[in-house]
C-alpha cells in the first residue's frame, strides 16, 4: 500500500487503471487484433476467439506493451507503463 | 520515587541510568502497545500520505489516533483503510463532472415547489426558498430578494433579554416615519408637521431631542425648526418650489435616527438548541452589524453572498454558496451530493471574484469560438471572432464535436496511449 517505498511513483491520477483507460486499451487492442495483428497469448486460452475477449485476456495477463500518457491541462504529463498500475 | 532518586549519589545514578538504557527499548515498546503512540509519531505516520489525503482529513486522523490511544499497528491499519476508501471515492480522470453536477442539481430543482415559505416559527418574515432562491444564488445577484441576517451574540449578553433587546434596537433602522403618528405637508407655509408618537419613541429608544438634532442636520440655510408642545415638531423648510418641497418631505420621512442602514426589522428569538437569545434581522448589512458591540462575529450570518465576499473574502463566499445551496435543497427534501454543489461553488469563485452561472455557463469561461457559436446567435459569434482574429485551441468537448475529431477529449477519449516498440512477447 505504501507507494513511497516503490521506486516508480504514479504522480498523476490514481495508482490503478481507471475505467476509461481500461475501456480504451481493450478497445484499441481489439481493433488491432480484428485487423489481423498477431495475438500475444495462445488463442486456446480464449473460448470464442472474439478479438475483444482476446484483448481483455491480454490485459489481464499484463503483457500488453502499452504505456499510458497521463496528462494535465497545463501540459505536464507522465508516461506510465501498464505494469505499474494495479488492476 | 523522584525524591528518593535525587538523594542518590552521582555514581549510583550513573549505574541506574545504564541499567535503564538496556530496558529503555522494551519499556517504549510496552508503552506503545498499552497507551498508544505519541502525537509526533502519529503526525509522522499520517504525513507520509500528505500527497494523497487532504489536510483536514489528515488532521482529523491524527486527532482520532491520539483520542483512541491507538498503537502503531492499529494506526497503520486505520490509515491504510482511510487511504483505500478515500481513493475509491475519487472520480476517475476523464469523467464529465461538470455535466454530471449540472444534471444532478438541475433535475431535483425541477421537483421543487415554487411556493415561498414563511420563516420557521416566526410569521413576520418571508424568506425566498426553492427554485427562485437557487437561481438567485447561482446568478450571483448583488442583493437577494429577501435578505435575512441571523445575529448571534457574545457570551456575556446572550442570556440577558434586556441587553439583547438593547442591541436589537441599536441594529434596527429607525426613521422619522417609524416613530411619527402623523407627518403632514403644509403647502401654504411650505412646512412639514411631524406628530411624534410617545409610545413609539419609548419603544425604539429615541428622544424628541434626537429627532430635532437629526432634523437640524438636513434643514438647510433657510430652514427653521420649531417645537410645539411635547411631541409636535414643525419644520419650516423655506422652499418655494413644490416638487422640491415634496422631495424634502420624503427625505424627512426616511431620515435615519438610529440603527443600521438596510436593516428594516428585527426579531428576538430564543434559540432552544444553544439556550441563548439571538436576533433575526430582515435586511442585511454585514459590515455594519459586525461592528456593533456584543455581536458574535464568528457565528453571525447573512444570506447576502456578495456582502460576504466584500467583508469576509472569497473562501467564505465559497462556503456560503455551498451552505446556502445545500440548505435550499435539503429544505425541500432533495438529496444532492455535496460534491456537485462544491464543484459549482468552486467554478464560481476560483478566480477570486464571484462569477455568475447564467445561460451561457460560468461567465467568461468559454474560450472557444466554436463552443460559443454552438449556443445562440451563431453567425454573430463567428463574424466577431473572424474580425478579431481569434484562435481556437480546440481543447473543449463542444468544439471537438463540431470539427468532427475522433475521439473527443472526454472519458475514454481523454486517455493517451503509447506503444512500446521492440517488444518480444516470448520474453514474458
Amino acid at each position: 500500500m505504501n507507494v513511497l517505498d516503490d521506486e516508480f511513483t504514479v504522480k498523476i491520477g490514481p495508482p490503478w487503471l481507471t475505467k476509461y483507460e481500461k475501456a480504451r486499451i481493450i478497445g484499441v487492442r481489439a481493433l488491432q487484433i480484428s485487423l489481423g495483428a498477431p495475438s500475444l497469448i495462445p488463442l486456446e486460452e480464449v473460448k470464442d476467439k472474439d478479438p475483444i475477449n482476446i484483448a481483455i485476456r491480454e490485459l489481464e495477463l499484463k503483457i500488453l506493451p502499452i504505456i499510458i500518457r497521463r496528462w494535465k491541462p497545463n501540459g505536464k504529463y507522465q508516461d506510465i507503463p501498464l505494469k505499474y498500475l494495479k488492476y | 520515587m523522584p525524591r528518593k532518586k535525587a538523594k542518590k549519589t552521582t555514581r549510583s545514578k550513573k549505574r541506574a541510568s545504564r541499567r535503564k538504557k538496556k530496558t529503555v527499548k522494551a519499556v517504549k515498546e510496552e508503552k506503545r502497545i498499552s497507551r498508544g503512540i505519541s502525537y509526533e509519531e502519529a503526525f509522522a505516520l499520517v504525513e507520509r500520505y500528505s500527497y494523497i489525503l487532504p489536510q483536514n482529513l489528515r488532521e482529523e486522523l491524527i486527532s482520532k489516533i491520539i483520542e483512541n490511544e491507538m498503537n502503531l499497528e492499529e494506526a497503520t491499519e486505520l490509515l491504510n483503510e482511510v487511504v483505500r476508501r478515500y481513493q475509491n471515492s475519487l472520480v476517475d480522470p476523464g469523467e464529465a463532472v461538470g455535466m454530471v453536477a449540472a444534471q444532478s442539481v438541475g433535475e431535483p430543482s425541477t421537483q421543487m415547489t415554487l411556493r415561498t415559505f414563511h420563516f420557521a416559527g416566526v410569521r413576520e418574515f418571508n424568506v425566498t426558498l426553492g427554485l427562485p432562491r437557487l437561481i438567485e444564488i447561482v446568478d450571483a445577484r448583488r442583493v437577494p430578494s429577501t435578505p435575512i441576517m441571523h445575529i448571534y451574540l457574545e457570551d456575556d449578553v446572550k442570556n440577558d433579554k434586556d441587553k439583547v433587546l438593547d442591541i436589537a434596537r441599536k441594529i434596527e433602522l429607525t426613521t422619522v416615519e417609524n416613530i411619527a403618528k402623523d407627518v403632514t405637508l403644509d403647502y401654504l407655509e411650505s412646512s412639514i408637521i411631524i406628530d411624534l408618537d410617545p409610545e413609539m419613541l419609548e419603544n425604539r429608544g429615541v428622544t424628541v431631542e434626537d429627532v430635532l438634532k437629526m432634523l437640524n442636520r438636513i434643514k438647510g440655510k433657510k430652514g427653521r425648526i420649531e417645537r410645539q408642545g411635547d411631541y409636535t415638531i414643525v419644520f419650516y423648510t423655506g422652499i418655494d418650489d413644490i416638487s422640491r418641497l415634496r422631495r424634502m418631505f420624503d427625505r424627512v420621512l426616511g431620515l435615519r435616527l438610529k440603527g443600521i442602514k438596510g436593516i428594516n426589522h428585527t426579531i428576538i428569538r430564543y434559540d432552544e438548541e444553544n439556550k441563548e437569545y439571538m436576533i433575526i434581522a430582515e435586511g442585511s448589512n454585514l459590515a455594519a452589524v459586525l461592528q456593533v458591540e456584543g455581536v458574535d462575529i464568528r457565528r453571525t450570518r447573512t444570506n447576502n453572498i456578495s456582502e460576504i465576499l466584500e467583508v469576509l473574502g472569497i473562501e467564505a463566499t465559497r462556503t456560503a454558496i455551498i451552505e446556502e445551496m445545500s440548505n435550499v435543497l435539503s429544505e425541500q427534501g432533495l438529496d444532492v451530493d455535496i460534491r456537485h454543489i462544491m464543484l459549482i461553488a468552486d467554478a464560481m469563485t476560483l478566480t477570486g471574484r464571484l462569477r455568475q452561472v447564467g445561460r451561457h455557463g460560468v461567465a467568461g469561461e468559454k474560450a472557444s469560438v466554436l463552443a460559443r457559436a454552438a449556443f445562440e446567435v451563431t453567425v454573430k459569434h463567428l463574424t466577431d471572432a473572424a474580425m478579431r482574429g481569434e484562435v481556437d485551441d480546440l481543447r473543449g468537448v463542444t468544439e471537438n464535436v463540431i470539427i468532427g475529431s475522433r475521439p473527443i477529449p472526454l472519458g475514454t477519449g481523454i486517455v493517451k496511449l503509447l506503444m512500446k516498440y521492440g517488444f518480444n512477447p516470448k520474453e514474458q
